[in-house]
């Protein structure tokens, strides 16, 4: 109790310290007057009163000394000296202070940017309440796949838990709303179990969410939408509730709005009970949440166990099929551990440590400079620790002021970072704005950076030899032991800029324009547009045939002369994996699957892209009709599968890998068409194209080339397709270059971030390189100086200056290239054949870092050959 | 400064002050000085000043609390008075000072 009430009253104290030592003295000064008042009584005269008063009282300064001491906290008193002086010293060096702030700014900031991003995507968990108690089940096939699961499993496993709240299912997919007069929107939605909600748990803004009773089948249809769709569809208008609509052709009314982001996450805006969708789901998305008094653990084992025995049980549906239970948090963000997020705190902290040698090497340049003060502090009595204290108060505020400035650094970062991004390319759970975590690591960084960037040079300059500083003028005070200092902190951080470096050049070769094969054709002015055709409306093949080709036949007449398509997969967009069989050979290898990119097409594909087949032909009108079997294969199929063969006529046939669709009967190839990227970062793939009558997909794109503005070819593929199906929304409407921006986004802005750490590295490590050249010329000007008065010329002494940064950066060089092998040991590279260690990268590298002398040394050396003879020796 | 035999014991000068509150109520500084230098009758020969230091302890510990007054002469001064817990502490510190003395006492005796 007492100690705390002490501790109180030396804080206040320390708060109003001004105050106590006026009244210490105004209580000396009454002590005094009192004394002499006394003496006076006892006959002294005034004068003499008043020194037997001090007499009598002691020293005074000594007992305000003591008195200081047992007032407030003296260690934070004297940090408060340290914290003050250090704030001078820095203002009077501004250069030093500004220079050192800002590097070890932007190495703090880029750390805390990619902290920003990692924790983003993995530590924040989902915006779902104790997101670390709702677990995730699925089952994994025999082949490493994710499936969901069937109703019935389902049924049987939510009937026989026990540690759980509830476990609830759903079956995301897009919806149409339509049927209350208003045209139809295409909405992402979700069909799911009653409890779905309330296991969020989610609750509605107006009106209610799905009861048991609405989740049975029979149950009159109801609805609930999302607050966007409600804003945006019914203007937020109340009197939604209640309204008759149709959600894929059926009719529902809407009973409720819920909050956005309620999904289960999933970005549905529309959701139905899943005794909408009947009972034959096979593929449901199942997660639970944990009862309060169950471990997560014990819930899991339990789980996987139910899951287990109904494998066994029901061999036949659920066959090599094993079940996998996770935590939510797990199956829907990436985990710190992962080999990408390792990479990327590897590379978060390279950024921050060049930064930290750099500044590291500052302040050894003014310890240098400052080696006088230090040693006279140090003659007067400044004892050891007291001195690296104070250097280290100088480290904290530099560092203080760094975590500021990086923090400016990050917040922009991730504000361009975030810009890069297409704003529905990212799952809406992935929150980049700053929490509590974002804050203890810019602390926690900012404060370990003290600790490499100054506590190093602080022990180095509180061993001063007093004697020797003070007698040679404090020139070459333990001047060799510094330069190897500074020079351990320059290889250092060169070598971890040669390492980004590597992965630069890496970067580059990978997009060097030959292997980017997405831009062969002109597509800038080439529109496109997706519509889902609901199988309610469209059940089977023939209705969607007929739909295709009628809706063409009404493109045709809009687009004139210029061709219009639709497809099943847009260039850039992926595609079906199929296995193919060609006709006359061994099926496929034991060793790799034979698999091409199945692709259904109408006739003019190619001539809508504006493309031309290298062999054969286009389909046609008739492609497709029984007995009209053909099909167009690209040159990468006909360089893989059909090797110094005729291609043309060769018969194929396709199995698509996934089972549901049945496969083709045989094709005759009667085309080739030149290679279309249709997957980022891969080579040219094999593609079959089938002609879009036999197999029409329920969802379609729509192909248009125009030279009208956008929107206006937009409106008029809305015309047409409404004029045929008032119902059918259409939906992603864009220019192909918009697609293809949109799926890369992912390859664009690893690479541009990438393109930006290599930048700050090996700006940064530029800026070392020169400052250490700097300094050493400026500490050698007198043997320059001496050197030229015995008649060196300009060029030797240039020579001499390049001589000691090429040894420099040839030792960065070759403790770089370790570093880059041992980064390509902890993190394989992904193409065995350009990698970061590879020869041709480690060369592009060593002439990036020549480009870094030139850059470093131009200003140094003139300075060095300015030198003028008489002034550097007289300087002595 | 002073002769090592006349130095104020350790820890002795707070229980004098303590002592010197409780028996007369508020003193300034220089009063409680007075009074702590004619207890000892010449046996002590205190540095005024040494009181000060003393003071803010007790006042820190929240056994003493002072307020400005005004002296007998009309001088302004810090009056400082024993808090209740103050007077407590007294009572522990002079069992505990007794205790002690009589202890050293023994000893002291014992190898006579």
């Amino acid at each position: 109790m007492t100690g705390i009430r002490v501790l109180i009253s030396r804080v206040l104290d320390l708060l109003f310290s001004s105050r106590r030592e006026r009244r210490l003295e105004e209580e000396i000064t009454s002590h005094l007057d009192l004394l002499a008042d006394q003496y006076m009584a006892d006959g002294m005269t005034p004068l003499q009163a008043r020194q037997a008063a001090r007499r009598a009282f002691g020293g005074v300064e000594q007992m305000k000394e003591h008195y200081r001491n047992q007032r407030g906290l003296p260690l934070v008193d004297a940090l408060r000296q340290d914290f003050r002086f250090a704030m001078r010293l820095l203002n009077r060096n501004r250069g030093f202070a500004l220079t050192a702030v800002l590097v070890l700014g932007v190495g703090i900031g880029v750390n805390n940017m990619l902290f920003t991003i990692l924790n983003a995507h993995t530590l924040r968990g989902l915006p779902i309440p104790s997101s670390d108690r709702v677990v995730w089940l699925s089952t994994i096939d025999d082949r490493g796949r994710e499936h969901g699961l069937s109703f019935n499993d389902y049924e049987a496993i939510s009937g026989a838990v026990q540690h759980y709240t509830g476990i609830a299912a759903f079956e995301a997919g897009p919806m149409v709303l339509a049927g209350d007069g208003r045209s139809a929107d295409r909405l992402d939605g979700a069909y799911v179990t009653a409890n779905a909600f309330d296991l969020i748990p989610a609750t509605p803004l107006i009106g209610r969410s799905f009861t048991a009773q609405d989740d049975t089948p029979g149950a009159a249809a109801v609805a609930v939408l999302g607050k966007t769709a409600w804003e945006t569809r019914y203007s937020s208008d109340r009197s939604a509730l209640g309204r008759a609509v149709t959600v894929n052709g059926v009719p529902a009314t809407l009973i409720g709005v819920m909050p956005d982001r309620s999904g289960f996450p999933g970005t549905a805006q529309i959701w139905m009970p899943l005794s909408a969708r009947g009972r034959d789901a096979r593929a449901l998305q199942v997660f639970g949440r944990v009862a309060a008094d169950a471990r997560v653990d014990q819930a899991v084992t339990e789980v996987a166990g139910i899951a287990d025995r109904l494998a066994s049980e029901r061999p036949d549906t659920n066959r090599n099929a094993r079940a996998r239970v996770v935590p939510i948090n797990d199956r829907f963000l990436g985990r710190a551990s992962d080999g990408v997020w390792r990479a990327f705190i590897t590379v978060g902290f390279i950024v921050v440590l060049i930064s930290c040698a750099n500044v590291a090497n500052l302040m050894l340049d003014r310890s240098l400079l400052r080696a006088r003060e230090l040693a006279i502090r140090a003659s007067v009595g400044g004892s050891r620790t007291r001195l690296l204290r104070q250097l280290l108060v100088e480290g904290v505020v530099i560092a203080t002021f760094g975590a500021g400035v990086g923090l400016l650094v990050a917040v922009g970062g991730i504000r361009v970072f975030r810009r890069a991004i297409p704003s529905d390319a990212l799952p809406y759970w992935f929150d980049y704005s700053i929490d509590w975590r974002v804050l203890a690591a810019l602390i926690a960084v900012s404060a370990a950076t003290v600790l490499v960037f100054a506590l190093v040079p602080a022990i180095q300059a509180s061993r001063t030899d007093v004697v020797t500083v003070l007698k040679e003028e404090g020139r070459s005070g333990g001047t060799a032991r510094r330069r190897i200092l500074a020079t351990t902190f320059l290889v250092a951080q060169l070598a971890l800029a040669v390492v980004l470096l590597a992965h630069l050049a890496v970067n580059v070769r990978l997009s060097r324009p030959g292997l980017a094969t997405d831009t062969i054709f002109d597509d800038r002015e080439i529109v496109t547009a997706q519509i889902a055709l609901p199988p309610g409306a469209y059940p089977g093949h023939v209705p969607l045939s007929a739909f295709y080709e009628a809706l063409l036949a009404r493109m045709h007449a809009v687009s004139g002369q210029t061709p219009a398509a639709v497809t099943s997969t847009l260039p850039a967009s992926g595609g079906d994996p199929a296995e193919v069989v060609i006709e006359g050979k061994r099926g496929p290898d034991k060793d790799g699957e034979q698999t091409a990119l199945a692709i259904a097409i109408t006739p003019a594909y190619f001539r809508a892209l504006d493309l031309s087949l290298l062999q054969g032909r286009e389909l046609h009108d008739r492609d497709g009709n029984p007995g009209q079997e053909n099909a167009i294969v690209n040159q990468a199929f006909a360089d893989k599968f059909l090797t110094g063969a005729t291609v043309l006529g060769q018969r194929i046939q396709l199995g698509t890998s996934d089972a549901r669709s049945g496969g083709t009967g045989w094709l005759t190839i009667v085309g080739v068409a030149p290679d279309i990227r249709q997957r980022r970062g891969r080579a040219s793939e094999p593609v079959v194209y089938t002609p879009l009558r036999s197999n029409p997909p329920a969802t379609g794109a729509l192909i248009l080339r125009s030279s009208m503005n956008t929107a206006a070819v937009v409106l008029m593929l809305r015309q047409q397709v409404q004029a045929l199906d008032p119902d059918l929304p259409i939906f992603r409407a864009r220019t192909l270059p918009q697609v293809r921006a949109d799926l890369d986004w992912n390859g664009r802005v690893s690479s541009r971030l990438f393109l930006f750490l290599s930048f700050i590295a090996v700006a940064l490590a530029t800026f070392g390189l020169y400052a250490v050249t700097t300094h050493a010329v400026s500490q050698d000007r007198h043997e320059i100086g001496i050197r030229m008065a015995l008649g060196a010329r300009t060029h030797q002494i240039i020579g001499r200056v390049l001589r000691r940064l090429l040894v420099q950066v040839s030792f960065g060089f070759g403790a770089g290239v370790v570093c880059t092998l041992l980064w390509e040991r902890t993190f394989p590279p992904g193409d065995p054949n350009i990698h970061a260690g590879d020869p041709v990268s480690l060369t592009l590298v060593a002439l990036a870092l020549l480009g870094l002398i030139a850059i470093a040394a131009a200003v140094p050396s003139r300075r060095a050959s300015r030198v003028d003879p008489l002034l550097a020796i007289r300087a002595e | 400064m002073n002769s090592p035999d006349s130095e104020v014991p350790y820890g002795t000068l707070d229980l004098m002050v303590l002592k010197t509150l409780a028996g007369m109520g508020p003193l300034h500084g220089y009063g409680i000085a007075r009074r702590i230098e004619q207890a000892a009758a010449g046996a002590l020969a205190l540095n005024q000043g040494t009181i000060y230091p003393a003071l803010l302890r007790l006042e820190q510990k929240g056994w003493i609390k002072s307020d400005w007054g005004t002296s007998d002469n009309n001088r302004r001064a810090r009056f400082y008075a024993i808090t209740a817990a103050g007077r407590r502490q007294l009572t522990k510190e002079a069992k505990l000072w007794e205790r002690t003395v009589s202890m050293v006492n023994r000893l002291l005796e014992d190898r006579s």
